[in-house]
């Protein structure tokens, strides 16, 4: 269905913006990526062992990765792998601080597997004919959602596969701090909005998120928390008639 | 084509008061399109009530400048901030936000300008002209027409989507499972709900989308903020606008593009949604220089743009003959006219031919506007770029909240959001593409829904999707494209990674 | 904005206090907006009688009325979080027959019948039987003949399960005794462009949906099902004129949750009454091909009650 050669378009890739330009053009030299990978596995293993992973877990998860990547590689693997640019927009790799691409496969893996499998158990109940029935039924109301889960499966087992038959995938660059903080805020915002109010969370939110983005100017602070929840309150409470959730003042 | 309604219509033109109200809801619509997270359907949806005691010739041509400026509104930040502003600007984003990066916004503002408004005037010709005719075409598209048409989409657009074939297919997959949640009109089954009542509407589209190109692309700014100074971030925007030369040669994939629009917004379900991604699909299997698309693609653009703005017009079409809505702005436009006594079905040329060529003209005039306002507003989008961006994304996240609540008045949609949110910017850290969910969200439904319809029409019997002429040919189209895209894969040698990186 | 953050300075001083929160309502009825929750997205017939009604309704309640879109699940999920809100008339639903009597009693939703209180009926809708203009048949008669002759090849579009446009159906099939093949296309645009497009032979649909085509003949009117002949539509004869007594009258109105007030649901019975004789009202009901059939909250209640023992004893008969 996807097509391997390469001209496929990349998507929204965050990590393919000037950032990767600006570093290419200031003489961040690449290894080339055939080269990289022949010899990066064991400093792979040792990394993704540092980051967290409890040796034996890493231990039963490498092996598994043999398993699997025997089962996988062949031709077809090798010339996916000629034809993928799969590492090049990884980012640059910038030395210790980077996370395994590998470890975000894995977690991929993981998610698509457990979704899979909620789905599977939310539409049988964890029944194993229903699934032989339902696939010989396009109109049932469960075809689809089976189909579903079932590609879903194959293609965490994919991601996994392809991951671990590679000799080492390309590094990831860290998030830091801010994301998770950005998203810390935003998920307090949707607790907030029901305790305190909605305009409340708004102001409180563009008090505390500027700071994140690198602005500590209350002269610019300030009128932003009071100017957008007011703008916002205008356009969607008196034009649009929304009914936000009522607060404390508001 | 009757010539005195024509002159009747062109009679609207003098009022001031209608030329006002569609200027005033063109400029609305752009403002609702540009934030992300107002929809056109909502502000529509909420402004129609008070049209409901204007006059005709003000109140409608208010409503369909909404409309129309909405949808292109959406690409404003689209390719400023990387956040489409409506669903339907998400195509444009891919190539729109890189050619800002490379500080060739304007270029990109422009061509989605041009793009738009002569997507939008094709489009507009095509209901004044061809109305009747294209209509009983498209009345005529029956279920499993409309089930190998969706699987036609599902192959133009999947054929082109990302880097890795296994995270494209996981991509796809989670979409169909995540537009299967809900209650299923066909069986009144909830599928998927885990007991959650809220879950039982499905999973909102709009709120998720908010989370997942809007709040995942503050997370990456974010990130790109703790790594890398100010100024490097910050990309100025050149003041070089598109060239004739630009325009000349995007030309052919603006009128391909106007005529997926036009076509896919005359048949009722498929919206702008769709076919801003089935533009930037054939638009790019056509295109001379396939690898430029996502890296900065000015044909990129302007066939997202003129794919979805032909939409537009386009799907007043089966509203006005038939009084049959293909989705729900166009439906609570239905409600409008028939607020006004202007009932749309077979009878509505017949009896109100004059009014409607009104509205026509004011179509016209709103387009001509709509490229004179935009060039103008242009000039002061590059200022976008200059607010500090711990003034820029903590606003723009506060208009998040208030967008994806106001789709649905449902609490439960931020959390949607967030989970939107959370899942975009994984999904962007690992490499998975984002706009094959997307797609598989949107087209899951009507393909299920068809499939199922056929099948039960023929109880159960394939047959059908051959013995129908029009499904039997989308068939054969959709095999021929799956067996040449093979052969093609098979015998052409790959392209080496160089140029990947370049 | 003063009068919204007063009423909520005041309830959340009451409620630091400690005290319970009815408390607040002491004080006339309504002095807040009005939430009015259509449970249907936007663009059909309630989402567009909920717009007249909210946009006219502030002077018969001294309060505006806020119309609130909250769609999803077939109406279930609007339904469900009015019946949960408080019971203080402050929220009400503008239900109707499908999501108010049928489906409670039928399917296993988060509410029951028992969860809401009628306050008034706006109006109500017949359903229309048609045929397209060059189905096999035309009228019911001989409609009815060509479901026996040939079972299971009469094909009608439907809306949605339970749906009234489903329901209706299901009423014709039990009287006559025929077998006819129902299409769900999960709403009324779709379920009316497969009829004309020659997909399925007939539907039953709202007067104000399939009444133009009617007119202009791409649509054969069977009959409607009612107890008269629908004003705008006079040639098109009942189905009980013709022998078949199915009545089935899609009503939309005002409820709230159980446990409000009686003196709250008087008021805004009392209102809606008022309302319906809003002369701007009436002008647009009628220019939308609608009309008044007001009932307050008493008849209103009798009515329903007679209603949903009526579709369960149906329900139960088909299964």
């Amino acid at each position: 269905m996807v097509r391997q050669d390469g001209d496929g378009w990349i998507c929204l890739p965050p990590l393919m913006g000037p950032e990767q330009g600006v570093r290419r053009s200031a003489g961040h030299s690449r290894p080339s990526p055939g080269s990289k990978r022949r010899d990066r596995p064991g400093t792979e293993t040792a990394a993704q062992n540092r980051r967290g992973f409890g040796p034996g877990g890493f231990a039963a998860l490498h092996r598994q990765s043999t398993t699997l990547s025997a089962l996988v590689r062949g031709p077809r693997v090798r010339s996916l792998r000629n034809g993928m640019p799969f590492a090049l927009d990884r980012g640059t790799i910038a030395d210790g601080d980077d996370m395994p691409a590998r470890l975000a496969d894995l977690l991929f893996c993981l998610f698509g597997l457990g979704t899979a499998l909620a789905a599977a158990l939310s539409l049988f109940g964890g029944t194993q004919t229903a699934w032989i029935e339902t696939l010989g039924d396009m109109t049932s109301p469960a075809f689809f959602p089976a189909i579903g889960a079932m590609a879903l499966t194959l293609a965490s087992l994919a991601i996994a596969a392809r991951s671990l038959a590679m000799p080492a995938a390309a590094a990831l660059q860290r998030p830091g701090l801010r994301p998770p903080l950005v998203l810390a805020i935003v998920f307090a915002m949707t607790l907030l909005i029901g305790r305190i109010g909605f305009l409340e969370t708004l102001v409180l939110a563009l008090l505390v998120l500027p700071p994140v983005f690198g602005l500590r100017d209350l002269r610019l602070i300030l009128p932003t928390a009071l100017a957008v929840p007011l703008a916002v309150h205008l356009l969607f409470e008196r034009v649009l008639l929304v009914r936000f959730p009522d607060g404390l003042v508001f | 084509m009757p010539v005195e309604a024509i002159a009747h219509g062109l009679a609207v033109l003098a009022d001031p008061m209608a030329l006002a109200a569609a200027f005033l809801g063109l400029a609305a619509g752009i403002v609702v399109g540009a934030l992300p997270g107002l929809t056109a359907t909502m502000a529509v949806a909420v402004l129609a009530p008070f049209t409901f005691f204007m006059d005709a010739t003000v109140g409608i041509p208010f409503l369909l400048g909404i409309y129309k400026g909405a949808i292109y509104g959406g690409s404003i930040p689209a390719i400023t901030i990387n956040t489409p502003g409506t669903a339907a600007a998400a195509a444009t984003a891919i190539d729109g936000a890189a050619l800002a990066r490379q500080g060739l916004g304007r270029k990109a503002l422009e061509m989605s300008l041009v793009a738009s408004v002569v997507a939008d005037l094709l489009a507009t010709l095509v209901l004044i002209f061809v109305a009747a005719p294209l209509a009983s075409v498209a009345i005529g598209f029956g279920s499993p027409d409309f089930t190998m048409l969706y699987l036609f989409a599902l192959v133009m657009i999947a054929g082109v989507s990302g880097s890795s074939a296994a995270k494209g297919a996981f991509a796809v997959a989670l979409g169909v499972l995540l537009a299967c949640v809900g209650f299923d009109p066909m069986s009144g089954a909830s599928r998927l709900t885990f007991g959650v009542i809220d879950l039982w509407g499905g999973i909102s589209l709009v709120p998720l989308l908010i989370g997942m190109f809007a709040l995942s692309e503050i997370l990456v700014q974010a990130e790109r903020l703790g790594r890398e100074k100010l100024a490097q971030v910050r990309v100025e925007m050149s003041a070089a606008g598109i060239t004739r030369g630009e325009v000349r040669g995007a030309m052919p994939t603006i009128l391909r593009s106007s005529g997926i629009g036009a076509f896919l917004g005359a048949l009722p379900g498929l919206g702008a949604e769709v076919s801003c991604w089935l533009a930037y699909g054939m638009a790019k299997r056509r295109s001379r220089d396939p690898a430029q698309y996502g890296k900065g693609s000015l044909e990129g653009v302007a066939a997202a743009e003129a794919g979805n703005n032909a939409v537009c017009p386009a799907a007043l079409i089966p509203m006005m003959v038939f009084g049959i809505p293909g989705d729900t702005i166009t439906a609570v436009l239905l409600g409008a006219f028939m607020a006004q006594g202007l009932l749309p079905g077979p009878l509505l040329f017949e009896q109100h031919g004059p009014v409607l060529y009104g509205f026509f003209a004011i179509l016209l005039v709103t387009n001509a506007m709509l490229l004179v306002f935009g060039l103008g507003a242009i000039r002061y989008l590059r200022h976008i770029t200059a607010i500090p961006p711990g003034v820029l994304y903590p606003s723009v996240i506060a208009l998040c909240f208030a967008g994806a609540f106001a789709v649905n008045n449902a609490v439960f949609d931020w959390w949607i959001m967030l989970a939107g949110a959370l899942l975009g910017y994984a999904m962007r850290k690992a490499d998975v593409p984002i706009p094959p969910l997307v797609i598989a969200m949107l087209l899951t439904p009507g393909l299920e829904n068809s499939l199922r319809q056929s099948l039960t029409l023929s109880d159960g019997s394939l047959l059908i999707f051959v013995t129908e002429p029009i499904s039997a040919t989308l068939l054969a189209v959709v095999a021929g494209i799956v067996g040449f895209l093979g052969w093609r894969s098979l015998s052409t040698p790959r392209p080496s990674e160089n140029q990947q990186g370049a | 904005m003063t009068m919204r953050s007063t009423t909520s300075l005041a309830i959340g001083a009451v409620l630091m206090l400690g005290a319970p929160a009815p408390l607040a309502m002491a004080a006339e009825f309504p002095e807040k907006p009005i939430t009015f929750v259509t449970p249907y997205p936007p663009g059909g017939s309630h989402s567009l009688h909920a717009g007249i009604i909210t946009t006219v309704a502030e002077p018969y309640f001294g309060q505006p009325m806020i119309s609130v879109i909250r769609s999803g699940g077939g109406g279930a999920v609007g339904a469900t979080e009015v019946s949960k809100s408080g019971a203080d008339g402050y929220t009400v639903l503008f239900g109707d027959p499908t999501i108010n009597s049928l489906r409670p009693q039928v399917e296993d939703l988060p509410y029951t019948t028992e969860d809401f209180i009628p306050v008034a009926r706006i109006n109500y809708s017949p359903a229309v039987f048609v045929a397209r203009a060059d189905a096999p048949f035309d009228d019911l008669a001989s409609m009815i003949a060509y479901a026996k002759e040939n079972p299971g090849d009469l094909v009608y579009s439907n809306d949605n399960v339970n749906g009234f446009t489903y329901t209706v159906f299901e009423l014709l099939k039990m009287n006559t005794d025929t077998d006819m093949k129902g299409i769900v296309y999960g709403g009324g645009g779709p379920a009316v462009q497969k009829l004309l497009g020659g997909e399925t032979m007939a539907y039953a649909g709202a007067p104000s949906v399939v009444g133009e085509h009617i007119k202009a003949g791409t649509l054969t009117g069977i009959c409607t099902t009612d107890f008269e002949r629908w004003e705008s539509l006079p040639d098109v004869p009942t189905c009980g004129e013709l022998g078949e007594e199915i009545i089935f009258h899609f009503w939309r109105g005002v409820l709230v949750p159980a446990g409000t007030p009686d003196d709250v649901v008087a008021k805004l019975s009392a209102g809606f009454e008022e309302l319906v004789k809003d002369e701007g009202f009436l002008r647009l009901i009628g220019r939308i091909n609608s009309r008044v059939d007001f009932l307050g909250a008493e008849a209103f209640g009798a009515l329903m009650a007679e209603e949903q023992a009526q579709l369960k004893a149906v329900y139960d008969n088909l299964n």
